[in-house]
Formats: structure tokens, C-alpha cells, sequence
């Protein structure tokens, strides 16, 4: 398993605060040691990428990886998804759609609108460790670009 | 004589002569369409009314006569101003023709009796048809009607005949706007004289519309199209009941995704949590078991196992209680959406001041003005329309922009055959998405800032279904929220 590059920042955008843990465990279980950041909805990792307010916010030249759950108050992650693709700067962000539902309509569509990949939560815990495994895997051997940085 | 058999009516015999015949002559000279002239010691007749069709029935008698005779082709009748003559013919084919002529007679007798009963027949059949009948000439005006289409219409029949059909019951789209009358499926079939059917909507005299399902068939005189026959009925019951099929489809679908979804969610944390459980109890084994480790050491890493273990014992109550909720409510909802009704007219203002009342120490609390305005009459069940009204009034309240003193007015009209009423607040507002979102079941808008099951506005909705009202919303975010809700007019 390659080494992932300690400076990425890990963005975990999800309502439900126990999936959140599971997956920061999971990731450190990988063993991937990765600063990892908590949203608790799409308004809250909004505002933390674009600054829309006050309080935390992304720092130009740091790279970042989006988890991004589907289904969240405020702002769901369709909609986050959307905002971020249609940014100039940020769409070159990695995004992986994590979420419980598989329902094949919503994953195509994420697709379209440019997630770079989608991982079902699935109940069985061997087969989440491995969805896990495999995005610590994927993080690992993706470009990051520096968002905000000159490419 | 046959041929008096197979018509049912005076007129309709007359034109059938017409089609046989050409023409006849004064001076007694059949001329059919086919093949030669007969010799006929006839009297043209006037078009109409029974002497001339007496005529008819004597020229007929000397037409048999003398064609079973053998038929003196050239014989040339004296001018008897159109009535036979007896110097023509001999006297046994003149006695022949005058038996026949008088059978002729007998047959006409009957056929104009026979002719009053089809007719009867034909408007007793036409006013017990259940559907809607009505004869459209050429013009779109209306030749005829049964009462079963009148009733549809609300209707006296000098309304309707004599007018064009388009403008009386069929002007409108369901949004009130006009339907071109090049639109119009009556003109097509006018036009090309082909058969249709569908669906439209009519529109009666008291300004309600009603879904109709149709079938035009043309008119045709004599091969010739004269207008077209419109057969209808109402199909709102049917309307109604595909209409609640399609609105459970898509509820069960909904408790589906409840299910696989909602329910799947807690499902993961404790399924996470408890695998996390044992990774602890692992830990505390290998602890214990390890060689080389003090009894103090021992201790101190299975006490700093505990946090840990509290933790995910947490997420795993906290992930069965949710269940909980989530099975319950969906109880709830199946059990509410069972519950019996009890539809009658309701008194809406009196019903707005017992919900407003109700909400009186919320109102206070919210520091929000509530106007309600004159509110039209409704049918449904008191109770389930005053639990939407609470509902509604309830979220407008919990919405509201802490910015701003809260308004909320509650107004209502009479539109399109329905009584509507519209609940408006000067609150947080929605998205267009979230507009829909809210009568999603489990949906809530900021879980953290309001209480709520998740259950209100699905209720509502669901209530609103059955008793054929609607419920939907129309929003700006940061400006204010309207909740519609329609209810069938109390007649």
C-alpha cells in the first residue's frame, strides 16, 4: 500500500457523527495518520471551502480530500457535489460520495456531475473495512492538487 | 315493400326514396338511378308531411302494378293532373294496382306509427343513457341533448341547444386559460369525419370542471357528414381513485426507502460500533494475557480501554433507540393514514380561530403576529383538516426568522371549483427542493434546531389525499414560506 501524503487534508462532510467516527477509525486502522476535518452538513463544508463564514475555513495552497455524505440537513451532497464542480478552482478537488444508499439512479448521476468515486456504507463491517481500505488506497495514489495553488 | 321495412322513420324513408329515385316526375315518370325509366301514374309530392308521402305510397302501387304487369314501357299516362288512370292499364292490373296501392297505404299507416314508436324508443333510450349525449352540426352548434348531459353540465337544454358546444362547456383549461377552438377535438371530427376518443376537461354552468372521458362519432345524412354525435361521462370518481392509487404507490415507495435508508443508518453504527466493541475486547485480552506487564500496568491499559468502550456502547444505544423512533413513527403514520373519516361541510373561519387559539401561548412565545382573513367553506373531516391547520401554523411559527418580527396570515379563495387556503410567514424560507423535501417522510429541515418526528407535513399530506385536497408549498429563501392547501368546495 503506498504511503499517502501526510499534508492532505481529509474533509469528512456527514450529519450522522458516528459514521463520521467509524470512518476517521477505520482511515487510522489503514493506517493512514492524515489530519481529518468533521462537517456536520453541506452548509458547514460549504462554507468551510468557499469561506462563506465566519470561523474555519480552507487555507490557498493546502491540498484536500472531500468524503461526502448524500443524504444531510441545510444542504445535501448532491448540491455540495454541484457547487464544487462548478467551481474553477476547487473542482480539481478529489470528491468520494460515502453513503448508504446504492441506489443506482444517484450514483450515475453523481458520476455525471464528477465524483471521483462512490463507496456504498455498507452494514457488513468486513466489507466497510475494505470500502475503507480501498479509498485509503485511492487516496494514496491520487494526484492531490493544491487547491488554490498554480497548477 | 321491403324497403319501407328497413327504414325506421319518415324522414329517414323519404331520403331513402330520394337515393332509389331520382326524381319523379309530375306526369308520372320514375326514373331510377340505374337502368330505364318505369312508367308511373303517380303525383309528385311536397317534400315534407304525410300527403305527399300518401302520394308516394299510391305512385309506389301503380310502380308494382305495372312493373308486374310487364310494364308498358312507352305508355305515355293522360295528363289526370299526377293521379292514375284507369283508361291506361287494363282493368284487372288497375284493380292489382289499386290492392297494392291500398296495402301501400296500409304499410305507410303503420310505418308513420311504427315511425312515432322508433322515435319514442329512440328518446327513451336516449334519456336513460347514462352518458351524456349531444348532436353537434356543422357549425359546432348544438342540434340535440339528453337530459343525462344536461345534468353534467348543469344545464337547462335551451342553453346548451341552439349554442356551440366549445363555448358553452368546453372554453377552459384546467389553469383557467382558454382552449382554442382550433384545439378543439369537435372540430377535428367535423372537419375530417373521423371517429375519436380521450379524455378533456368540461366545464359546468357554476364555473367546476370535471374530467370527462369521450367518444365522437360524425353525423352522416346521406353519406354526407352533418355534424358530429359527442357520447361522454364524467370520470372524476375514476380520476379520484387513480389519482390515491398513484399517491400510495409513491407513499409506499417512500416507506421503502424509510426502510432501506433511514433504518439502514443507525443499522451501520451498530453494526460499527459493536465490531469496535470486540476490536477493544482484543485489546483488553492481549492486555491481560501479556507477559512481562505489572498488575498496575495490567490495570491502567484496561482503564484506558474504557473510554473507548463507553464510546461505542453509546453509538450503539444511540443507533437502536433511532430504529426505535423510525419503526414507531412508521407505525404511526400506517395507523393515522387507517384512521375512519367523517367528511361534512366544515365552517373554516370557526375552525381558523380554534386552531389559532390553540397556538396562542407558541404565538406569544414566537413574538409572531398571526392575521386571519375570511376563509371560504370546505367539505372534509373536521378533526384531520384542523390537525393540518395546526401543523402548518405550527412549522410557520418554528421557522421563523429570529431577525425579524414573525407574520404569518392565513387567507383563503374560492379557484377552479375548489376551496384554497394558504397559510404565509415572513420565516427562514425554503429552496425550491426543500419545498417538496418537507412532506418526504423522516424529512426535517435542521434536525438540531427545531424539535419534530419528521411526520407532520407527510401526515398532512396523506390526510389531505383522502379527503381530495392537496397540499404543497411555495417558498423564497430568506424571505418566507406559503403553504397551500385545497379542499373540495362545500356545494
Amino acid at each position: 500500500m503506498g504511503a499517502m501524503n501526510e499534508e492532505v487534508v481529509i474533509l469528512v462532510a456527514d450529519d450522522d457523527e458516528g459514521h463520521a467516527g467509524l470512518i476517521r477509525r477505520n482511515l487510522e486502522r489503514s493506517g493512514i495518520v492524515n489530519p481529518i476535518v468533521h462537517f456536520g452538513d453541506g452548509q458547514a463544508a460549504l462554507d468551510f471551502l468557499f469561506g462563506l463564514a465566519e470561523g474555519a475555513r480552507r487555507e490557498p495552497g493546502k491540498a484536500y480530500v472531500l468524503l461526502l455524505d448524500i443524504r444531510m440537513p441545510r444542504v445535501d451532497g448532491i448540491e455540495v457535489l454541484r457547487r464544487i464542480k462548478g467551481d474553477a478552482e476547487l473542482r480539481r478537488m478529489p470528491v468520494v460520495m460515502v453513503t448508504t444508499t446504492d441506489d443506482p439512479r444517484e450514483v450515475a448521476y453523481c458520476h455525471e456531475l464528477g465524483c471521483n468515486s462512490y463507496v456504498t456504507k455498507p452494514v457488513e463491517y468486513e466489507a466497510f473495512v475494505n470500502a475503507i481500505r480501498q479509498l485509503g488506497l485511492f487516496l494514496s495514489i491520487v494526484q492531490v492538487p493544491r487547491v488554490g495553488a498554480e497548477a | 315493400m321491403a324497403i319501407f321495412g328497413v327504414f325506421h322513420g319518415m324522414e329517414k324513408v323519404f331520403h331513402a326514396m330520394e337515393k332509389v329515385f331520382h326524381s319523379m316526375e309530375q306526369k308520372g315518370r320514375i326514373l331510377p338511378r340505374r337502368g330505364k325509366s318505369f312508367p308511373c301514374y303517380g303525383k309528385s309530392f311536397p317534400r315534407r308531411g304525410s300527403s305527399g308521402f300518401l302520394g308516394m305510397a299510391v305512385a309506389l302501387g301503380w310502380l308494382a302494378c305495372a312493373g308486374g304487369a310487364g310494364a308498358q314501357e312507352n305508355c305515355e299516362p293522360p295528363d289526370t293532373g299526377g293521379w292514375p288512370s284507369r283508361q291506361c292499364v287494363p282493368k284487372a292490373v288497375g284493380l292489382g294496382g289499386a290492392l297494392v296501392a291500398v296495402a301501400a297505404l296500409g304499410v305507410a299507416s303503420s310505418m308513420a306509427a311504427r315511425a312515432r314508436r322508433g322515435r319514442q324508443r329512440l328518446e327513451l333510450l336516449l334519456e336513460a343513457m347514462e352518458e351524456g349525449v349531444v348532436g353537434i352540426g356543422p357549425d359546432d352548434v348544438c342540434i340535440f341533448c339528453n337530459r343525462a348531459a344536461l345534468g353534467m353540465l348543469g344545464l337547462r337544454e335551451e342553453e346548451l341547444v341552439g349554442r356551440r358546444q366549445h363555448d358553452v362547456f368546453h372554453s377552459r383549461r384546467e389553469d383557467g386559460s382558454p382552449y382554442p377552438w382550433e384545439e378543439c377535438p369537435v372540430r377535428a371530427t367535423l372537419l375530417d369525419g373521423e371517429r375519436r376518443n380521450g379524455e378533456d376537461l368540461f366545464w359546468r354552468s357554476n364555473g367546476e370542471s370535471f374530467p370527462a372521458s369521450y367518444a365522437l362519432s360524425p353525423l352522416l345524412d346521406g353519406g354526407r357528414r352533418a355534424g358530429a354525435v359527442l357520447v361522454f361521462c364524467e370520470v372524476t370518481a375514476r380520476k379520484r381513485a387513480e389519482n390515491l392509487l398513484a399517491a400510495k404507490n409513491k407513499e409506499m415507495e417512500r416507506v421503502v426507502y424509510v426502510a432501506s435508508h433511514d433504518l439502514r443508518t443507525p443499522l451501520v453504527n451498530v453494526d460499527g460500533y459493536g465490531r469496535e466493541l470486540g476490536y477493544v475486547v482484543e485489546d483488553i485480552g492481549r492486555a491481560l494475557d501479556a507477559e512481562g506487564l505489572g498488575e498496575a500496568e495490567r490495570l491502567a491499559r484496561v482503564r484506558a480501554a474504557l473510554p473507548e468502550m463507553e464510546e461505542s456502547l453509546k453509538r450503539v444505544r444511540a443507533g437502536t433507540k433511532q430504529m426505535d423512533t423510525l419503526l414507531k413513527g412508521l407505525l404511526d403514520y400506517s395507523r393515522r393514514g387507517r384512521s375512519a373519516m367523517q367528511i361534512g361541510a366544515l365552517d373554516m373561519d370557526a375552525l381558523a380561530a380554534r386552531v389559532v387559539a390553540a397556538m396562542e401561548y407558541q404565538i406569544r412565545e414566537a413574538g409572531a403576529r398571526v392575521r386571519v382573513g375570511r376563509l371560504p367553506p370546505c367539505r372534509g373531516d373536521e378533526s384531520q383538516v384542523e390537525g393540518v391547520f395546526l401543523n402548518v401554523l405550527g412549522n410557520a411559527l418554528k421557522y421563523l426568522d429570529p431577525s425579524r418580527p414573525g407574520e404569518i396570515e392565513i387567507g383563503g379563495e374560492e379557484a377552479y371549483g375548489q376551496s384554497s387556503y394558504w397559510v404565509r410567514d415572513n420565516g427562514v424560507g425554503m429552496t425550491p427542493e426543500q419545498c417538496e423535501k418537507v412532506f418526504e417522510l423522516f424529512y426535517r429541515a435542521e434536525p438540531g434546531r427545531t424539535d419534530g418526528d419528521g411526520l407532520g407535513l407527510p401526515s398532512a399530506r396523506q390526510a389531505l389525499g383522502r379527503m381530495g385536497g392537496e397540499i404543497w408549498a411555495e417558498s423564497t429563501p430568506g424571505q418566507g414560506s406559503r403553504f397551500h392547501v385545497a379542499l373540495p368546495r362545500d356545494r
